[in-house]
């Protein structure tokens, strides 16, 4: 490198200083029309950089991202925070001592139950005064949508959705027959039985919605492989049962409840993240049924909407979805 | 030189920020974000040259820096001069990119940047005349970019498309600053000869 080199590159960077702080470079054309051409040229490299981030493509993106990117590390950091308060005496699944996962797993499935039998309930009596409503919640209450449900007849809550049910035009998911969401095992925790109960029994108003206290139990010493199988079981489930539930918001136009919004896409991100960091843990069976209901709850929240307030959570979980098929897929390829 | 304060954070707030997202707080890290992704963005856009593969390689350096923060440690710097929060992103955002395309080698690409590029012209609503001649540029310069040699267009992209100091450059390199302000000079000079050729020689060289 020549001095003569040294002092143009120094010159040259003093004039991207003055550019930078959008004043003119101290160049003149005439006497120096290298450096000022190569100033010139500088400038407009700055100007076509900035070009690329002020289309609305990249608008909608930030949203979308911003959302997707502060919940996943927040999903991350609580199962940090649990798995820190754990015991350390032998090393864990993904999945192992994630209580935090579980409450809203039942939450979810609970809700899947009421809004199916309602749904059950509303295809043999459809007269206008049994039609629930969704309440919205209060502003500070973040829990979930009130339900009314409807007086269901004798054993509603058994029937299957039909395979002709009304869906947006374009959209073509299938929503879960209530055979699919059975009871858990967990179903004789009071709070759980008395919600079901309540929809079985009469007319009620459920709500807000409290997730059932609820766990899997102590790890068994020597079962920790199959309790962390049984925690991505229940978490793929997790996500068919919110698709279920944001599927009833959809075939009603109504906006969907950001709650579940925020769980699809932590979930998602969850299974997803546990295709890449422990792929041996994971059968083709669970991946199949991940992928299928990502593409499923892809096609549905497309179709969904969401009060302004919660445009982004939406477009997170859109984004969940849409990384979640991309996941599964090359997980496919990858293994199969 | 100096450090003018950036995309509305000075260093002070950016310090500020960086410590509190270190203690996990959700809106800090909200608002590095909002500081840094359209920096990220660019920087990966001209390096893939596809949209599509710019997000989720933006997205996922977002997890992997913001999920790491407290792994960040402050280095004594000179007085006034900016922290060098932004050059440890990059050099993360870098080796990054570069596992991408290791990756990405062996897979066919997903749709022509060209086209990409005047599908988004025609979402802003430009006429077929000025379509014509800002795609011309916009794509042109981000092709030369990628044709430049590995140390320029390191630089290069760090000091336009990120928005990074000379210093901060530096830094994300591993280099000295008289170094970085060489490999500029040298990277601007080259892409004017890159970009003063016609296009058909410069695929017939690349071919």
């Amino acid at each position: 490198m020549t001095d003569f080199e040294m002092v143009e590159a120094e010159r040259f960077a003093q004039a991207l200083d003055a550019i930078e702080a959008l004043a003119e470079p101290d160049l003149d054309p005439r006497e120096d029309p290298t450096l000022f051409s190569l100033a010139a040229l500088a400038a407009e490299l700055y100007d076509t950089e900035q070009a690329a981030t002020r289309s609305p493509r990249f608008e909608s993106y930030r949203e979308r991202s911003r959302t997707y990117v502060l919940n996943r590390l927040g999903a991350r950091r609580a199962a940090q925070q649990v798995d820190d308060s754990a015991p350390r005496e032998e090393a864990k699944p993904f999945f192992i001592f994630r209580w935090n996962v579980l409450t809203p797993i039942f939450s979810a499935a609970a809700t899947a139950v009421l809004v199916l039998a309602f749904v059950a309930a509303t295809q043999l009596d459809s007269t206008p005064a049994q039609t629930a409503a969704v309440v919205e919640p209060p502003a500070a209450e973040q829990a979930g949508p009130q339900v009314a449900v409807p007086e269901p007849r004798e054993a509603d809550t058994q029937k299957a959705v039909p395979a002709d049910a009304p869906a947006p035009d374009n959209t073509s998911f299938e929503v879960p027959a209530p055979g699919g969401v059975a009871r858990s095992p967990e179903s004789s925790d009071p709070d759980y039985v008395a919600i079901i109960e309540g929809i079985e029994n009469g007319p009620t108003t459920v709500g807000p919605y409290v997730p059932p206290p609820t766990d899997l139990g102590p790890v068994v010493p020597g079962q920790e492989e199959q309790y962390a199988a049984r925690m991505l079981e229940l978490e793929i489930e997790r996500i068919d049962t919110l698709i279920a539930a944001i599927a009833f918001n959809v075939f009603n136009d109504q906006p969907v409840d950001p709650a579940m919004l925020r769980d699809i896409t932590e979930s998602i991100a969850l299974v997803a993240e546990q295709l890449e960091a422990q792929p041996e843990l994971v059968s083709k069976q669970q991946v199949i049924s991940f992928l299928t209901s990502t593409a499923h709850g892809r096609t549905l929240l497309a179709a969904a909407r969401a009060d302004e307030e919660n445009g982004r959570a939406l477009g997170a979980a859109r984004r969940a979805a849409q990384d979640g098929v991309v996941v599964a897929s090359h997980y496919i390829r990858e293994h199969y | 030189m100096s450090s003018p304060p950036l995309f509305g954070l000075s260093p002070e707030e950016e310090r500020s920020l960086v410590d509190r997202a270190k203690a996990g707080e959700n809106e800090a890290m909200g608002r590095l974000y909002d500081a840094y992704v359209a920096r990220l963005y660019r920087y990966c856009l001209t390096r893939v040259g596809d949209e599509t593969e710019a997000e989720d390689l933006t997205e996922e350096i977002f997890v992997k820096v913001l999920g790491a923060i407290d792994r960040f440690e402050w280095r004594p710097g000179a007085e006034g001069q900016r922290i060098p929060f932004g050059a440890w992103i990059f050099r993360i955002a870098r080796n990054e990119v570069a596992s991408f395309q290791r990756r990405a080698a062996s897979r066919p690409r997903r749709a022509e940047f060209s086209d990409l590029v005047a599908e988004r012209l025609r979402d802003e609503g430009r006429g077929p005349q000025e379509l014509a001649e800002t795609k011309l540029t916009i794509e042109e310069v981000f092709r030369a970019v990628r044709e430049l040699p590995e140390a320029q267009r390191d630089v290069i992209l760090l000091r336009f498309a990120s928005g990074l100091s000379v210093r901060e450059t530096a830094e994300a390199l591993g280099k000295h600053v008289p170094n970085v302000k060489v490999l500029q000079h040298k990277g601007v000079q080259r892409l004017r000869e890159l970009l003063a050729e016609p296009s058909g020689i410069r695929e017939a060289r690349k071919s």
